[in-house]
């Protein structure tokens, strides 16, 4: 049985900073501290009538008004913390420890030495805790993740001085969707009708879901607040745990609450976008700019790869002779043959890593459902680990670049058009998110991109076109970059937009929504990639609404600052010369800034072609 | 790969009990957590559409281990932190244990108060070795597998001092 501690709280009185406190109308004039609108997470703001909290909880509020009145609820408040302590943890302190310190600090409630056993209790826990976040780069298979997620994560520095620990609590914020299907999930997450709140569990519950399942790799970065405000915040985090807040997919987020969490003790807006939408990575660029007492608010930042990023380069890292013996003892994908010369050849010291980087495989395919048996694989597998020595823990050398030295996802663009067949063009391309393959790295995902609303409007010396909008374009080549066994490892695309049918006009608009799956490889940085699937298109040219397609080609990542995509793509609907149509087309992307880049491209079909040279500005 | 419902012993778990080093004698002998505690009461859906579009609520605001036969006080225990680690990661767990370090194994080793010395990831890795070499390792159900490692690591508590 745990024996409860009392939580110092009133210690840190003494350390909270004080505000200037004067007149006459001090509910008034309390009310409107930023401090107590942060507090009661007052920053609902319609478009006609007064703003209101996020929190939708009753039970957040002492003052029947409180979610919609600053003042009722200040002064229902400063009414329930000078309350006498009815001794069973009911007291308002108890529940509100953060308002009660601030409270407190004002100098308008005398504080009560309220027993709150089961505060206490969370709070000695967390007294020594760190404050951070943990950023989850995004993940194609779920659409609430392709922009990436956030956790609030509380811990201390180790023996071992790792700042992040499986032991450590993460604060989750999500909806509770109720097990709906994917329809009324978007539906309800964009219009309304979920709601969210904070979860509690320990950090190795998140690392098991986002790392090690979902394969996403994973940023912690601490923050350098005072132990006052530390404290301040862990105590407002016991105020919001398990309390509901309206949620919205686009700015009612993971993102955007966890933001305006921080807010109560960084002075920063986290949330400013220029877009209707708030975004994790918004968030973490904003965060890894901001300051707090003069100095970067960010005193840290570390990467935790997933799971599969682990065994690519632990597999990079082996030698030659390691990585031979390896394929030679998994050339059948469903036996592990330790017998095999090559292996045996090896010392018992380097057979070690190879053994490791098996096991670690079997972690990911098993998590891809894998028809192997993996169960027998890894026995198997063990069984030779158990007999060979131990070996230091394996360590990431290469770590990719964190969220916020990606490029921003806002696009503008220029690109100078030369077309046989049509007049010279300025293209004017926006894109308000997110990203394209050209510049796909681990910060988001490799060999993938993701697109939205993309519109493109070709500007001649007589009228402005709209060349295409690309309403959804998402491609991953999910490319194997290791000779490791793989399986569901398809490159899929999907796209839906409206666009010019060849090179040749610029008002044959067509409708089209196209999915094609495929296959990819990895040959020394080489991506080639043959996907093939249907599109559907609108019937106005009389070439049939429904297409056969073959994407074929290659991507190169030549550098963190250049990459070059050639396709070539064909699709046949079986309507003779007018259903059938190819292009062939190669772009370049040259990085010169983490907001800009200039971009070459050539295309040809065969009715014409163009090539183009523009200039990409990124927000 | 089974994963079980441990949202909701978390969500008890983390409210309530620290997950702090804590002397193996704090452990309850004799209990078993996927028998005992409610762990492995229930089949949470894992990576399907259910789970990948939650976004995502683990901790059900339930604050009592489900189904639980022993009384809340044992199970309200780093015992089951101890389970909830070892059932969510056995995996990595194992292969951890046979390469002889990684952070899993320290945090396991960490929640009954021990620390990864050569002397308990050895026995830690005997006894590994004993129950994957058993015939019917493969198809053993993972619970099992799991409290093997749980017993394991109860006695390796007992023997670093903790």
């Amino acid at each position: 049985m745990l024996r409860f501690v009392v939580f110092p709280l009133f210690f840190l009185l003494f350390h909270f900073p004080t505000f200037a406190f004067s007149g006459s109308t001090p509910s008034t004039l309390l009310a409107e501290q930023r401090t107590w609108l942060k507090l009661l997470h007052f920053d609902q703001q319609p478009t006609f009538g007064a703003a209101y909290s996020a929190v939708a909880d009753e039970a957040f509020f002492l003052s029947s008004e409180g979610r919609y009145n600053l003042s009722a609820e200040l002064n229902a408040t400063i009414a329930a913390l000078e309350l006498p302590d009815p001794g069973d943890g009911s007291h308002a302190s108890c529940k509100f420890p953060a308002r009660a310190m601030w409270l407190a600090q004002q100098g308008v409630v005398t504080p009560v030495n309220a027993t709150c056993t089961e505060r206490d209790t969370w709070l000695k826990q967390r007294q020594h805790n760190e404050v951070g976040v943990v950023f989850a780069s995004g993940y194609m298979g779920n659409p609430a993740s392709f922009f990436g997620h956030m956790l609030l994560h509380l811990g201390s520095v180790s023996q071992d001085q790792n700042p992040i620990q499986l032991l450590d609590t993460s604060l989750n914020f999500g909806a509770d969707t109720s097990g709906d299907g994917i329809v009324p999930y978007i539906v309800k997450g964009l219009v309304g009708g979920y709601q969210a709140r904070y979860s509690n569990v320990p950090f190795f519950r998140n690392t098991d879901i986002y790392s090690e399942s979902e394969m996403r790799d994973m940023w912690h970065y601490e923050f350098a607040f005072s132990e006052a405000d530390r404290a301040f915040l862990i105590a407002h985090m016991w105020e919001v745990l398990g309390q509901k807040f309206d949620y919205l997919f686009l700015n009612e987020n993971c993102a955007s609450r966890i933001a305006r969490t921080l807010e109560l003790v960084i002075d920063a807006e986290l949330t400013e976008s220029s877009m209707p939408w708030v975004a994790p990575e918004q968030v973490m660029i904003h965060l890894s700019n901001a300051t707090y007492n003069g100095q970067p608010v960010v005193r840290s930042r570390m990467h935790k790869p997933s799971r599969r990023y682990q065994t690519e380069q632990h597999f990079h890292q082996l030698s030659a002779e390691q990585q031979g013996a390896l394929e030679d003892v998994w050339q059948d994908p469903n036996t592990l043959n330790f017998a095999h010369p090559r292996f045996r050849r090896l010392s018992t010291t380097d057979r070690g890593p190879v053994v490791d980087v098996i096991l670690s495989h079997l972690i990911t395919l098993e998590e891809n459902n894998s028809e192997l048996n993996i169960a027998a694989l890894r026995q198997t597998a063990l069984l030779a680990r158990l007999q060979l020595p131990t070996s230091p823990a394996f360590k990431v050398t290469e770590v990719p670049a964190p969220i916020e030295q990606a490029t921003p996802s806002s696009m503008l663009r220029t690109t100078a058009i030369a077309a046989s067949q049509r007049d010279t063009a300025l293209r004017l391309s926006f894109r308000p998110m997110h990203y394209d393959i050209l510049q796909g790295n681990n910060s988001r995902m490799p060999y993938a991109g993701l697109e939205i609303g993309r519109v493109e409007l070709d500007v001649t010396g007589h009228d402005v076109r709209l060349h295409h909008l690309q309403i959804l374009d998402v491609t991953n080549l999910n490319p194997k970059r290791t000779p490791l066994h793989e399986v569901r490892a398809l490159a899929w695309q999907m796209k839906l937009g409206v666009g010019n049918r060849s090179l040749a006009c610029n008002n044959c608009l067509d409708t089209s929504a196209e999915l094609n799956v495929g296959w990819s490889d990895f040959y020394n940085g080489w991506v080639p990639f043959a996907l093939v699937g249907a599109q559907l298109r609108t019937t106005a040219y009389q070439d049939g609404f429904l297409a056969l397609t073959l994407n074929a080609g290659m991507f190169r990542m030549w550098s963190e600052q250049q990459s070059s995509y050639l396709t070539v793509s064909h699709n046949n609907a079986f309507q003779g010369e007018l259903g059938r149509s190819t292009e062939l087309r190669l772009q370049h992307r040259y990085q010169l800034s983490r907001e800009s880049d200039i971009r070459l491209h050539l295309a040809s079909d065969r009715y014409g072609a163009e090539a183009g040279i523009g200039y990409s500005w990124y927000w | 790969m089974k994963k079980l419902s441990m949202a909701l012993v978390a969500s008890a778990l983390v409210g309530g009990v620290a997950l702090t080093p804590t002397p193996a004698s704090a452990q309850v002998a004799g209990v078993n957590p996927w028998q005992h505690c409610g762990i492995g009461a229930m089949v949470f859906p894992d990576h399907g559409v259910a789970s990948a579009i939650s976004n995502i609520i683990w901790d059900l605001g339930t604050t009592a281990v489900i189904s639980a036969t022993a009384s809340p006080d044992t199970c309200n225990t780093n015992l089951v932190t101890t389970a909830l680690l070892i059932d969510s990661s056995y995996d990595q767990l194992t292969m951890e244990t046979a390469q002889g370090s990684g952070e899993h194994l320290n945090a396991v080793l960490n929640l009954v108060g021990c620390n990864a010395t050569e002397e308990t990831v050895s026995a830690l890795r005997a006894d590994l070795n004993t129950t994957v070499a058993s015939d019917n390792y493969a198809t053993m159900p993972h619970a099992d597998k799991a409290y093997s490692f749980y017993s394991s690591l109860e006695n390796v508590a007992v023997s670093c001092g903790a």
